[in-house]
């Protein structure tokens, strides 16, 4: 063995221990993240994501985190982007909130006994939401995928090394943001006049907390010309609990010490209401992609890619709901009051969600180079087949297949000396996608919902700036 | 060198001109995104309900009808009976004009020094049913009171300023197309349900004393002339409430007409083939709506039968029936059944209007995403008028800003 070959042998090694004690100490569950929607990087989505072999900027650390060792530079992104739906079910609009954020991101590279490594970052910061938790009724109609998902805050941290010139390997973790929520409420509820005479008080305890996940990827150079890249993002699902509590169960509970009455017909009374809903919140399935890039001039790069995305393993976001609600009804007024005596909850329903395959292609091209200047343009495709089976029975899961089409430009600066030792990049991306009508037929005719048609579209838009120091 | 460093400040600067310039430019692209895309954070305009409601009654300011609230026609000194809404927009209704009430001992006090007989309806509000079989039943004002009912249909007008609907829910006066004019009618005609044909004539189907008839039109507008004798003839007890579809988008229907109509607390269900020569075809099959806690007593009766037939966003076609469930407390709970071919019905087992006195549902559809319905009951707590009310849904489409 080579000394060369024995300090890379060495390099490996301690960047695999590294890893897989960043693997092992994830746990298997995790949540949904922005980036499966929307992307990371003005460059990396202006390409239509097809950049599994071909990146190294931070939004490797989405896309796949062994790019990171190919970066020649110490690199520090920032960007912006936003995201608008006009999203319909039967041609009304379905108002599924915008999505606005900052991500930024770095990449520092280094060398460990001859060994070339990277260090990533990547952050994707919501304007409006640290993490959103909704629960909405079984069989209220939703956009499973965009009305709720990407409300996460996102954080990834990556290593990847460079063992030869023609092989990267990076892995590391991601953190999103999530929460469990308590509503308490207390006081006193007039039943004859709620609005006017109540006087209640509520209490809500929001637990903010951090869900890992791992990736792991490969990029593979044998020539300049070609190279090829392989990335594992594994299963995710975020267990959603929200407990709503009206009243008092427990007489010591500080907070609720004086429960919720009932007034307004002679002595108060007491009740206690309590509400458990447990749900799958959000779930991103396990995913592999496969990509090659194919760079024929150095002036254009031509990416083609498949995800394969395990959908099928998805969990229904309809739960376990129970429902308590008990009221010590005095016996002068059993006769006026009735408490029923059971309130029934939901059990979880089967999503019956399908695998499916996303192809993607992105090109890239110099059209106009200087010296100093570089002007790129970019452009790219996918098209993500819904998952969604068709909703016959109780949930109302909309989706259609999604077509996304993105353009975007990019210009660099490089030889900035001595006003900046390295080079100075600003993409911009515009990313369309359209998701033609499709119709939900039910089993039943009168069913609450009926059959129904949902589609749209999306825009969405950003811009990234980066600095790199060589 | 000099040159050399001239241009490459040069280039800098247009460089950095350039990125001001692509920073700008994506500025704007995102701005007017911000500005004109994505929509009103919050609740959907409007989810799909299936004719399933809840129906919102519609407000005055919706309606421009000033009182009672959600009353979609209005006229002083006038009580409607059953309404429905053709095709064409229209409402067809009956309704009389109420009689100067007698009022023979107001202001002569009895022994007790109360007046016994203020001249007020002993039956006006809700309540039980009468014993006896009274037609007064189930809040049904007292006709007696009143002079002949007869029909009348009110044009539809385009409504101003919608969002989402460029018709007028709610009605002017009307005038009157049909009264009674043949002996089996009994001297009132009521209960008007329109089918307008390929063609522009009418059928009108309409009850009387005698049973159910129906008059012919040349077009809306009428002039109608009343059969000569009643399609569906009374027995010992008296058809009413006539709801007539045509089923030619149906598949698998017996008849290219049915005819719902409501008789001895039941809803039968007769086939034609011209809509003029009508045979019976037998009882509407309905699970009975179960009571949801003790408010709302069983089911005792089914009446009042409003039938449409609807084509639902995946192209499939078939029968909704509301109706009413008439309840042991005395309270009418207005539901729906469907069936795909108009004979074997799916009940709904729910309430599609929260208020507990409506009948004679009547439903128009504005597309396969909103829907009017029309129903009839008291216009106050304890009245004895009456008019017809419009609700919609889903509820949450406005049709006017909220204020």
């Amino acid at each position: 063995m080579s000394t060369r070959a024995f300090t890379s042998a060495v390099g490996t090694s301690t960047f695999l221990v590294a890893l897989a004690a960043l693997v092992v100490a994830s746990p298997s569950v995790a949540s949904a993240q922005p980036m499966d929607t929307y992307g990371m990087g003005s460059r990396s989505i202006a390409m239509g994501g097809a950049v599994t072999a071909d990146v190294e900027d931070f939004s490797a650390n989405y896309y796949n985190p062994a790019g990171l060792a190919r970066a020649g530079a110490a690199r520090i992104g920032i960007g912006y982007f936003g995201a608008f739906h006009e999203l319909q079910i039967n041609q009304l609009d379905s108002n599924v909130d915008p999505a606005r954020g900052l991500v930024l991101g770095l990449v520092v590279p280094g060398e460990i006994e001859g060994v070339r490594f990277a260090f990533g970052l990547g952050v994707h910061l919501n304007d409006d939401y640290i993490s959103r938790t909704r629960s909405l009724p079984s069989r209220r109609p939703r956009w499973e995928f965009y009305d709720n998902r990407p409300r996460r805050t996102f954080l990834a941290a990556h290593l990847a090394i460079r063992p030869v010139d023609w092989l990267t390997i990076g892995g590391g973790i991601s953190f999103l943001s999530f929460s469990t929520n308590t509503l308490s409420v207390r006081g006193e509820l007039d039943v004859l006049m709620a609005e006017r005479r109540s006087h209640l008080e509520h209490q809500i305890l929001a637990d903010l907390t951090t869900i890992r996940y791992p990736q792991v990827g490969v990029q593979v150079q044998p020539i300049p010309e070609l190279s090829f890249g392989a990335v594992y993002r594994g299963q995710f699902a975020l267990d959603s609990k929200l407990l709503a509590v009206v009243g008092c169960e427990t007489p010591g509970d500080p907070f609720c010490s004086s429960g919720l009455n009932f007034t307004g017909f002679g002595d108060p009374f007491p009740g206690y209401f309590n509400l458990l809903s447990q749900a799958v919140n959000a779930f991103v399935p396990q995913q592999v992609s496969l990509g090659g890039s194919w760079s024929p001039t150095p002036d254009f790069r031509l990416n083609l890619e498949v995800t394969w995305v395990n959908w099928s393993a998805y969990v229904s976001p309809v739960g376990r709901s129970e429902i308590e609600l008990t009221i010590e009804v005095p016996a002068a007024l059993r006769d006026r009051i009735r408490v029923p005596d059971a309130i029934v909850g939901t059990t979880p329903q089967p999503a019956l969600f399908e695998d499916r395959f996303v192809p993607r292609i992105g090109a890239e091209g110099t059209f106009f180079r200087e010296r100093m200047v570089a002007l790129r343009g970019r452009g790219g495709f996918y098209w993500e087949h819904s998952p969604v089976p068709n909703q016959m029975q109780l949930t109302n899961l909309a989706d259609s297949d999604r077509f996304v089409f993105s353009a975007g430009l990019g210009m660099r600066l490089d030889d900035l000396r001595p006003l900046l030792p390295g080079f100075l990049q600003m993409d911009f991306h515009f990313q369309y996608s359209f998701l033609p009508d499709r119709t939900m037929t039910k089993g039943s005719l009168v069913d609450p919902v009926g059959d129904y048609r949902v589609g749209g579209q999306m825009f969405a838009g950003g811009v990234t700036f980066e600095v790199g120091f060589e | 060198m000099r040159d050399t460093s001239t241009r490459r400040r040069s280039t800098l600067w247009l460089a950095l001109a350039g990125l001001t310039t692509l920073a700008s430019a994506a500025g704007a692209t995102l701005a007017p995104g911000c500005a004109t895309l994505g929509g009103t954070a919050g609740e959907p305009e409007g989810l799909p309900h299936n004719g399933t409601g809840p129906f919102r009654d519609l407000s005055v300011a919706e309606t421009n009808v000033r009182s009672p609230s959600g009353a979609a026609i209005a006229i002083a000194g006038v009580t409607f009976d059953s309404a429905m809404v053709a095709s064409d927009g229209s409402l067809f209704y009956a309704a009389a004009m109420a009689l100067p009430r007698s009022m023979p001992d107001a202001g002569m006090p009895d022994d007790a020094g109360v007046p016994s007989d203020a001249g007020v309806p002993t039956d006006a509000g809700m309540g039980a049913p009468d014993a006896g079989g009274s037609t007064r039943r189930y809040g049904e004002p007292d006709w007696t009171t009143h002079a002949a009912r007869a029909i009348s249909r009110s044009p539809a007008t385009a409504a101003m300023g919608l969002d989402h609907v460029t018709q007028n829910p709610a009605f002017a006066a009307g005038t009157t197309i049909l009264s009674a004019s043949q002996p089996w009618e009994g001297g009132y005609v009521s209960d008007p349900w329109a089918v307008i044909r390929g063609d522009g004539s009418v059928l009108l189907y309409y009850a009387a004393e005698g049973g159910i008839g129906v008059a012919t039109g040349a077009s809306v507008s009428g002039p109608f002339t009343g059969g000569a004798s009643p399609v569906i003839a009374a027995g010992a007890t008296t058809p009413r409430r006539p709801s007539v579809i045509d089923t030619h988008l149906l598949t698998g229907a017996s008849h290219p007409f049915l005819m719902y109509y409501e008789d001895g607390g039941r809803i039968l269900v007769a086939g034609s083939s011209d809509g003029l020569a009508w045979s019976p075809i037998g009882t509407v099959s309905l699970t009975p709506m179960p009571a949801r806690d003790d408010r709302d007593g069983d089911e005792v009766e089914v009446g009042g039968p409003g039938a449409i037939v609807v084509t639902s966003p995946a192209q499939r076609s078939f029968v909704r029936l509301y109706y009413e469930s008439r309840r042991s407390n005395g309270e009418t709970l207005v539901t729906l059944a469907a069936a795909p071919e108009g004979a074997t019905f799916e009940a709904f087992g729910r309430p599609v209007v929260e208020a507990r006195d409506r009948r004679f549902p009547s439903a128009y559809e504005i597309d396969d995403r909103i829907s009017f319905l029309y129903t009839w009951g008291p216009d106050g707590p304890g009245t004895s008028d009456a008019t017809t009310f419009v609700g919609i849904a889903p509820g949450g489409v406005r049709l006017v800003p909220e204020m």
